[in-house]
């Protein structure tokens, strides 16, 4: 095995292997756990930074593992790849600090941090799926190491929730396998190639070809959230705050995105499908999505309810730059899917800490809790403006490039779209703000509780995440045209996609 | 070819009667050690032959020296061995597991007879997959039949002594078909070696031919508890002890499914060619009706043993679909052996958990994911397998299924599959999901012994890793067809 | 770009300056937040704009920090245009900070005024140092939010509801202004206002970059919050409000539309009607309140009708916009040192009462608003006026009826509000306020004259009596209505947003009630 091939196994086995300690770990070895975690997620990181390394360079990562004749395991560390893989993977090194604090204390934690584990494992897998069977394997290892998190507080509300979100995801589930299935038995294995490789069946198999891209991007739209498959999300928000992360951050929907992005652009080939007329109505959907999500976030009173309606709005903007045909949507799109990231996070870190520290979950609770938690509100109107596209934020700089790149393909009203989708993210956002900054705090918190090792406003290990994050929304739309940062990434992997 | 007495094949079969033999003199309840360590051996035994038959890559792997003087034939082909490996590779875990389980003193009367009876079972499940007539096949499918009917009395329960009769007069009832239809065979061709059978059973066979295979068949087919036979597997397969269920479901039935399969590919592949699209749709009636019951039973051992009903229907989906590509046959076997390490998983965990809370009922679960989460992570790994997600082996056998559907482009069967498969996850996420809710003030749970756990952790970890060497699997499976 | 970069050698005291310039407020403002610096912060908060005063007025020509990495490829720099703006820009806030020292000597949120503060004014700077539209929306965006903070600061019910219409407004002003400039730049090819001044966008595009823009401007329809927001906040966010923030928008239409290169006259037409509107509109209207500051206010809607006007002549006849240009810059200078002087004055009134030198002093500038001849309101408005009249028919007649009958507009509205000082009721001396006040009213008579746009426009007698003339006129009108009074009808401030407000609460209230239904129904 070369090193070429061990890397991807590396990144996959940084988290799987210590999930499966943790999982046999007692409740009680909590310096041990955390150091595990640590580690786990640190070396992830360093093999990430290797491989980013590599493929900005030109070299090629992948594996291949015969499962059964004709059925392979495929594992390819493309730039694609590697632009999910590295939010997953910086984003649950966040989220695992926060979560040691959030959880202080509480029970089960051997459990939930070994799902965690694992769900970020097949985060990373199916990133780095090479055919779709591989990604189906990792997506429904997705669903199955989130229920338990999404379940973990154990409460009757929790259950409806985790039962509303199993069924959906694995009726989405069932729909990819169909349509893999389908595809299958048209044109054998079916790895992910730049350019697609669904074109070579040729003009008789159009109708087949549409139906099957309508199986793959419903099965995988489940997790994306697209309306009407959205039902799920907002149920999975009685979740804890590191798990909604998790949820709309880091994973769930954005492994349903990425899906998305690889089979437009992988299996079936950009050009194929805007030939056959599929992008069109997946751009519509994204755009029903997108207006739809907020219509719905704006009457929510319960915070994360409303986060999580704008994260069925946000996500479906990666499903629309996929859509918009030509680079700069692409760019757009996928840079989106870095930024939506770490908005959205910071935001449910910000939720968590409100109700960790004051017991307030709602939004009509808020008021004056900027004054309380100066730093927490900051990091939180930070990433509010970035949703609402404010210049100079992350969320700004993917709408401009999704508005381009709508020009561009000739799709003007999808600005239409952006502008009634910022118009409504304000009007459910800039409330919120109003509240934290404005209005006098009451008399007393519900339920005020101020972890041990505190640092003014609540522990530091609730604190630092979202800061980093906060600052990371400004430092990555501040800098968005260096090098390094998340669209240089989205350009290069425009460049090789369109220029195979 | 070895010396006789080194032959792998023959120890299959002598070394359970011995230590079946041994505990029974020992006396109630003792034998346990010996048994786990002659399993050990006889894994390493299948495991020999399996290296063996895909070395030499023979067509057949027949085996002299015993045949005049006790009469039996023993060969072996790439079928064989799967099932050999199986039945070693689930009854070693299921021993330490019983032994654990045995070990309290409220089980005791229980373990009276279970390890001669054990013994007796595995050394009839070894010879039946070695046996290359008919005749012996009968014998070896009555002994099973007989030990299993004794191991589901062990418990002694006025329930299970009556699911234990029931289950014999089944038993009984289906190897007299069998009998009748071998003795109508030897009757019209004169012999009873399949090899010598398969080329005679083509083109114009007589009535009485066509009677044999539908008494066989249906003699089988009961005892593989397929719907509408299905009646007595729930009542025997949930009322037993864990263990002895483990048995029964992963292995004992496999046993019968693996002779219609011999049938089918051998002497009746014309009468089963006739019947296939009824037996499919047989299979897909109890995949649904089978998952249907599991999501509504109230007792955990009752839904695991009606999702056994449901599991053992894809099973007869593969005789629509056999096909010179194989593809049928491969997901047959995979969905065997997927389904015996789940099971025997479910099963394992599905004792620990009562054991844990001390009732059977899946309300009773409530707040046990915090007390044995080794356990409920088994459960939910063997549940992987039997849904039929990645990476499993129970994903590589649907996998297969649909694969082969599809390329005959018999659409329906695919959405039984697809449907069966959700209506699996419903029942296992019906456990799961009670075991994750909050433990009620009241509750109180016992401790369980780790090893019984952990044995539960084992086999559905390999029957969810076994999907990752499906190759293997297959290549093996190819030896001798 | 077609021409290849030119390398001047830029001196690093020229990055540092313009970094300087915006990071200055910046960091002052942050030195708010610990408790430890937070009373040096304060004390050096009215001297935020120093840096930028420094670039503006001293720092030679080519003066651009191009920075490719930063947000779509960041390019600061000064133009002749962008130097106007900041000049008056930086002074207004220099002569506000000071003011504010004074004003917020007793305020207990003085630091919470001085964040936002701090902020807004980053924000106002930057616009005119942004090349690039990326930049520019930054900007303008900081300064909008941060402008909020200011608006509200007094925390009445009026603050709130006028803060809530503002932010309604600026959110919608902000995104139809992203959308145009989405458009705009898609056609321009580029994101630098270079490529932009040279590129000919969509009729949509210019339209929806001017209506976003125009919101900030006060467009009418689009005034709204206006005379809302700005009496509310203290009055040295008042004056910065009405004096140079409304300018930004005015700046935005001059980078982000083709001025001078392509002809839009349809645009160009509907811009020359809403600034005459708003002339006469905001004298109209503002006649009719009784409030100083709201009357100011009013007089800001109708002055940047002259300016709408300036840009609507060069949206409608490209040609004429050499001559514009430097026009609208004046007029734009002209009406920042007058306004937020007039402002200030009235802050001054309101807490010594009408006396006879503080009457005198807001009489300096609201003279001036209104073009009595050497004024810098005379100057501005003589540039203005020989553009507008070069214009084709009708709108060389239309206009040149117009202007003077504006003029005799202002007149009435600044006797108005001279008449309201004048009633104030005396109370005690304000020491602390006058100085910045007085030099800042004297500061903004003379400044315009160091802008003349160099070219003759017509020194005669005729030119001088169609100045003079309508401003005797209006006195001679004041007069007779202080003698003989007639009822004014009440307008409530925000006129418009009245009922449109009634009509969004029943829609709300309607809705909620729909939802509680649903609720009662499950």
């Amino acid at each position: 095995m070369t090193v070429n091939e061990m890397l991807p196994l590396a990144v996959i086995a940084s988290s799987l292997l210590p999930g499966m300690v943790i999982f046999a770990l007692p409740e009680a070895r909590v310096g041990l756990r955390s150091v595990l975690n640590l580690l786990g997620a640190m070396s992830k990181l360093v093999f990430v930074i290797l491989l980013l390394e590599g493929v900005a360079r030109g070299e090629v990562y992948g594996f291949r593992h015969t499962v059964l004749p004709g059925l392979d395991l495929v594992f390819k560390a493309d730039a694609l790849a590697l632009l999910f893989v590295t939010l997953s993977t910086v984003l649950w090194l966040f989220t695992t600090i926060y979560a040691i604090g959030y959880l202080e204390g509480s029970p089960h934690r051997s459990r939930f941090f070994g799902f965690f584990s694992l769900c970020v494992t097949a985060t990373v897998g199916l990133a780095m799926a090479g055919n779709l069977f591989t990604f189906f394997v990792f997506y429904e290892l997705l669903t199955l190491s989130t229920f338990p998190l999404v379940v973990h507080r154990g409460t009757p509300q929790a259950m409806r929730g985790g039962t509303v979100y199993l069924a959906y995801t694995l009726a989405g589930g069932a729909l990819l396998l169909t349509g893999i299935v389908w595809l299958h038995g048209l044109m054998g294995q079916v790895d992910f190639v730049h350019g697609g490789s669904v074109a070579a069946l040729g003009p008789q198999a159009t109708a087949q070809i549409k139906v099957v891209f309508l199986l793959l991007i419903a099965g995988v739209g489940v997790k994306a959230a697209l309306v009407p498959l959205h039902g799920w999300l907002p149920q999975a928000m009685v979740a804890p705050a590191p798990v909604s992360a998790l949820l709309h951050a880091v994973a769930v929907v954005k492994a349903g995105a990425f899906g998305i992005v690889r089979i437009v652009y992988e299996v079936y080939g950009v050009e194929y499908a805007q030939s056959l007329g599929l992008l069109k109505p997946l751009a519509i959907a994204a755009a029903v999505t997108i207006v739809w999500g907020s219509l719905r976030a704006l009457t929510q009173d319960d915070l994360k309810k409303r986060l999580a309606y704008s994260t069925v709005s946000q996500v479906s903007y990666i499903a629309l730059g996929v859509a918009l045909f030509g680079p700069v949507g692409t760019i757009g799109g996928l840079a989106h899917l870095v930024h939506q990231g770490i908005m959205k996070i910071t935001l449910f870190f910000a939720a968590g800490n409100y109700a960790e520290t004051l017991g307030v979950h709602k939004v009509s609770e808020l008021d004056g809790a900027g004054r309380r938690m100066p730093l927490t509100s900051a990091a939180f109107t930070i990433a509010a403006f970035g949703m609402i596209g404010v210049a100079p934020t992350a969320g700004y700089v993917s709408k401009w490039y999704l508005g381009e790149g709508a020009l561009a393909a000739g799709m003007d009203w999808v600005v239409a779209v952006l502008w009634t989708s910022s118009l409504l993210n304000a009007a459910y956002f800039l409330p919120i703000l109003y509240r934290l900054w404005f209005r006098p705090p009451p008399a007393a918190w519900p339920a005020e509780h101020i972890p041990a090792r505190g640092w003014r406003e609540t522990g530091w290990l609730l604190l630092a995440p979202p800061l980093i994050t906060a600052a990371a929304v400004l430092v990555t739309g501040l800098f968005a045209e260096a090098g390094w940062s998340p669209l240089a990434w989205a350009k290069l992997i425009a460049a090789r996609e369109y220029l195979q | 070819m070895t010396e006789a007495w080194l032959e792998p094949a023959a120890w299959l079969i002598i070394l359970p009667l011995a230590w079946a033999s041994v505990a029974f003199l020992a006396g109630p309840g003792r034998g346990a050690r010996l048994a786990i360590l002659a399993l050990v051996a006889q894994l390493g035994l299948a495991l020999e032959l399996a290296a063996d038959l895909t070395q030499r890559g023979a067509r057949m792997h027949a085996v002299g020296g015993w045949g005049a003087p006790l009469g039996i034939d023993l060969m072996a082909d790439g079928l064989s061995a799967v099932m050999l490996l199986l039945t070693q590779a689930v009854a070693l875990p299921i021993a330490v597991y019983a032994q654990a389980y045995f070990a309290e003193t409220h089980h005791r009367h229980a373990a009276t007879w279970f390890w001669p009876l054990a013994g007796f079972l595995l050394a009839a499940m070894n010879a039946l997959f070695l046996s290359a007539d008919l005749f012996n096949l009968y014998v070896t499918l009555e002994l099973l039949g007989l030990a299993a009917v004794g191991l589901v009395a062990v418990g002694g329960g006025t329930a299970q002594i009556t699911a234990a009769l029931r289950y014999l007069l089944v038993s009984l009832l289906a190897s007299g078909g069998y009998l009748l239809g071998v003795a109508l065979l030897y009757g019209a061709y004169g012999t009873v070696s399949m090899t010598t059978l398969a080329p005679l059973a083509v083109g114009q066979t007589p009535l009485a031919v066509w009677i044999a295979a539908g008494l066989m068949l249906v003699g089988l087919l009961a005892k593989t508890a397929l719907l509408p036979f299905h009646f007595w597997l729930p009542p025997a397969h949930g009322g037993a002890p864990a263990p002895v269920s483990a048995l029964l479901s992963a292995l004992v039935v496999k046993a019968s499914f693996y002779l219609v399969l011999r049938l089918a590919l051998g002497p009746f592949a014309m009468m089963t060619g006739t019947a296939a699209g009824l037996i499919g749709v047989l299979g897909a009636s109890a995949i649904l009706w089978g998952a249907w019951q599991a999501l509504r039973a109230q007792r955990l051992k009752q839904l695991v043993a009606w999702s056994t009903v449901a599991q053992l229907g894809y099973l007869f989906l593969i005789f629509p679909l056999l096909a010179a590509d194989g593809l049928a046959l491969q997901a047959g076997a995979l969905q065997v052996v997927a389904h015996g390490l789940a099971k025997a998983a479910l099963f394992a965990a599905a004792g620990v958990l009562m054991r844990a809370t001390g009732r059977d009922t899946v309300e009773g679960l409530a707040g046990v994911a915090g007390r044995v989460p080794l356990t409920l992570f088994a459960f939910g790994l063997a549940g992987v397998s039997i849904m039929g997600l990645p990476p499993s082996a129970g994903f590589l056998a649907k996998w297969l299924l649909i694969d082969a559907a599809l390329k005959q482009g018999q659409w329906g069967w695919i959405v039984v599959i697809i449907v069966g498969s959700l209506l699996a996850a419903g029942y296992i996420f019906r456990v799961l999901r009670q075991a994750f809710l909050l433990a009620p003030e009241d509750s109180h749970f016992q401790p369980v012994p780790r090893r019984l756990e952990w044995v539960a952790f084992v086999l559905a970890a390999a029957s969810v890793l076994l999907g990752l060497r499906g190759a293997e699997l297959v290549a093996l499976l190819g030896v001798g067809s | 770009m077609g021409e290849t970069h030119r390398r001047t050698r830029i001196p690093a005291v020229t990055h540092a300056s313009l970094i300087a310039s915006l990071g200055w407020p910046l960091a002052l403002m942050l030195a708010l937040w610990p408790a430890r610096t937070r009373r040096l912060a304060q004390g050096l908060a009215p001297l935020a704009p120093l840096p930028a005063l420094w670039v503006a007025a001293v720092l030679s020509g080519d003066a651009v920090l191009e920075l490719p990495s930063v947000l779509l490829g960041t390019r600061l720099g000064l133009d002749a245009t962008g130097r106007l703006f900041l000049l008056f820009t930086a002074l207004t806030w220099l002569a506000a900070g000071l003011y504010a020292r004074a004003y917020l000597a007793h305020e207990a949120r003085r630091s919470v005024f001085w964040a936002f503060s701090l902020a807004t004014q980053a924000g106002n700077l930057g616009v005119c140092l942004a090349q690039d539209l990326a930049s520019f929306y930054s900007f303008y965006a900081l300064m909008t939010f941060a402008a909020y903070g200011l608006v509200v600061h007094t925390r009445s019910a009026e603050a709130w509801r006028a803060g809530r219409i503002y932010l309604v407004m600026a959110v919608l002003g902000e995104l139809t202004l992203v959308a145009g400039l989405m458009m705009t730049a898609y056609a321009a090819g580029g994101t630098q206002v270079a490529d932009i001044q040279v590129s000919t966008p969509s009729p949509l595009a210019v339209g929806l970059v001017t209506a976003g823009l125009g919101v900030k401007v006060g467009l009418p329809l689009l005034h709204l919050w206006l005379p809302l927001a700005h009496p509310v906040a203290p009055v040295p966010a008042s004056a910065v409000l009405s004096g140079v923030m409304l300018k930004a928008g005015l700046l935005g239409w001059l980078r982000f539309l083709p001025l001078g290169y392509a002809a839009y006259p349809e645009i160009g037409a509907t811009l020359l009607l809403l600034g005459l509107i708003a002339m006469f509109y905001g004298v109209a209207v503002g006649l009719a309140q009784s409030d100083l500051k709201v009357v100011l206010a009013y007089s800001s809607v109708s002055q940047m009708g002259f300016m709408t006007l300036g840009v609507g002549a060069g949206l409608n006849a490209p040609g004429l916009w050499p001559v514009l240009l430097p026009a609208v810059g004046l007029y734009a200078l002209h009406h920042a040192l007058a306004k937020s002087a007039l402002f200030l004055g009235a802050g001054v009134a309101l807490k010594v009462g009408g006396r006879a030198w503080v009457l005198a002093g807001l009489a300096l500038p609201a003279l001036a608003l209104a073009g009595v001849p050497f004024t810098g309101g005379w100057l501005a408005k003589s540039a203005l006026k020989a553009g507008l009249i070069a214009l084709p028919a009708p709108w060389a007649d239309l206009l040149g009826v117009a202007l003077p009958l504006a003029a005799l507009g202002t007149t009435l509205l600044m006797s108005r509000l001279l008449w309201l000082a004048h009633r104030l009721p005396a109370q005690e001396a304000a020491q602390a306020l006058t100085p910045p006040w007085l030099a800042w009213t004297a500061a903004g008579s003379l400044l315009p004259w160091g802008f003349m746009p160099a070219w003759p426009w017509p020194m005669d007698w005729t030119g001088f009596t169609l100045a003079a003339g309508p401003v005797f006129l209006g006195l001679v009108l004041a007069f007779l209505a202080w003698r003989w009074p007639l009822a004014a009808p009440a307008i409530p401030p925000g006129d418009l947003v009245v009922p449109v407000e009634r009509l969004l609460q029943a829609l709300v209230r309607a809705r909620l009630r729909l939802n509680r239904r649903a609720a009662q129904g499950r």
